[in-house]
């Protein structure tokens, strides 16, 4: 009985998220963070490397040069720094109406309307945020169904929290 | 699909413009600041924008960080409102005197530090939290 038990603690320890923190690619903005109240940025494993082509500027308009980064890392700056002075600001990073710990990261320039939805996972000494989703291409002010769905993927997820 | 971007190339490509990364920082945490003040204030984003002399657009642009804040903004802020900007520099190495300064001013969320004076911090410590200076530096941010 107990073996069974183990083994589904098992299989449920297996299906939690992995997260890689990205706190080291956010070098000029993370001293920006308190240390009394400690904000981290992590992105869900599986979408490491489509983050890593999002910030390399995968989708952009055919006037962007390739291997440049700064189309997005400028945005994603402006971001985290909102995020590390655990702040939001409606025009970069937002609480989702529906759902709190839902978050999301605008990057809105260049005419394109890319979202980043996150969770937001909170300590007694700090947060964490985990980046869930790419949805690249919002194509209306308010959520659709497409938006929706999305959000509920991003709440039913369940982390193997690093510290 | 294997990615043409990985952790490291994006690091390595960052170290290239750091500058520029620094920079927009820097725009934010007084953005942050100004944007404490204005809702301490009741000021509009509109009125704002005519205070520093530029469009509201271009406001909205530099509280999106799509556009640095330049000194002439805060010079027409400054003038209109009657406040002051302090600055100053401190060696970057400075991750311990932060945390004194955290420690001082205690509880987050709550108290204005300037992370850029060490001798500020124990002025500014020893008169009680005494915050009648706007600073611009870095509070733990103001969870709404």
């Amino acid at each position: 009985m107990l073996d069974k038990t183990l083994a589904i603690d098992k299989v449920e320890l297996d299906n939690l998220e992995k997260t890689v923190c990205i706190d080291d690619l956010l070098q000029p903005v993370v001293h920006l963070r308190c240390p009394k109240y400690k904000v981290s940025l992590f992105v869900r494993e599986k979408i490491h490397d489509e983050l890593m082509d999002f910030l390399g500027g995968k989708g952009i308009n055919p006037k962007f040069v390739p291997g440049d980064i700064n189309y997005r890392y400028d945005k994603l700056s402006a971001i985290a720094a909102v995020i590390y002075q655990n702040r939001y600001r409606d025009e970069l990073y937002r609480k989702e109406q529906n759902n709190p710990v839902i978050t999301a990261m605008k990057f809105m320039d260049k005419g394109r309307n890319d979202r980043i939805y996150c969770r937001e996972i909170a300590f007694e000494e700090g947060k964490q945020v985990i980046i869930c989703e790419i949805h690249s291409g919002k194509k209306n002010q308010e959520n659709r169904k497409k938006e929706k769905n999305i959000i509920k993927k991003v709440a039913g997820y369940e982390f193997k929290i690093q510290s | 699909m294997s990615s043409k971007y990985n952790h490291e190339k994006i690091k390595q490509s960052i170290q290239g413009n750091l500058r520029r990364y620094e920079a927009i920082a820097l725009s934010m945490v007084i953005s942050f600041e100004i944007e404490d003040f204005i809702k301490e204030r009741g000021i509009s984003k509109q009125e704002l924008a005519k205070a520093a002399g530029v469009s509201p657009s271009y406001l909205s642009q530099v509280f999106a960080g799509d556009r640095l804040l330049n000194l002439t903004m805060l010079a027409g802020i400054s003038q209109k409102y009657q406040v002051k900007f302090h600055c100053d520099i401190q060696e970057a190495k400075v991750e311990s005197i932060r945390e004194y300064a955290f420690e001082s001013f205690g509880k987050p969320h709550t108290k204005k530090a300037n992370i850029y004076n060490f001798e500020d911090f124990k002025q500014v410590h020893n008169d009680k939290y005494n915050n009648q200076n706007r600073v611009i530096g870095s509070d733990c941010g103001n969870p709404a």
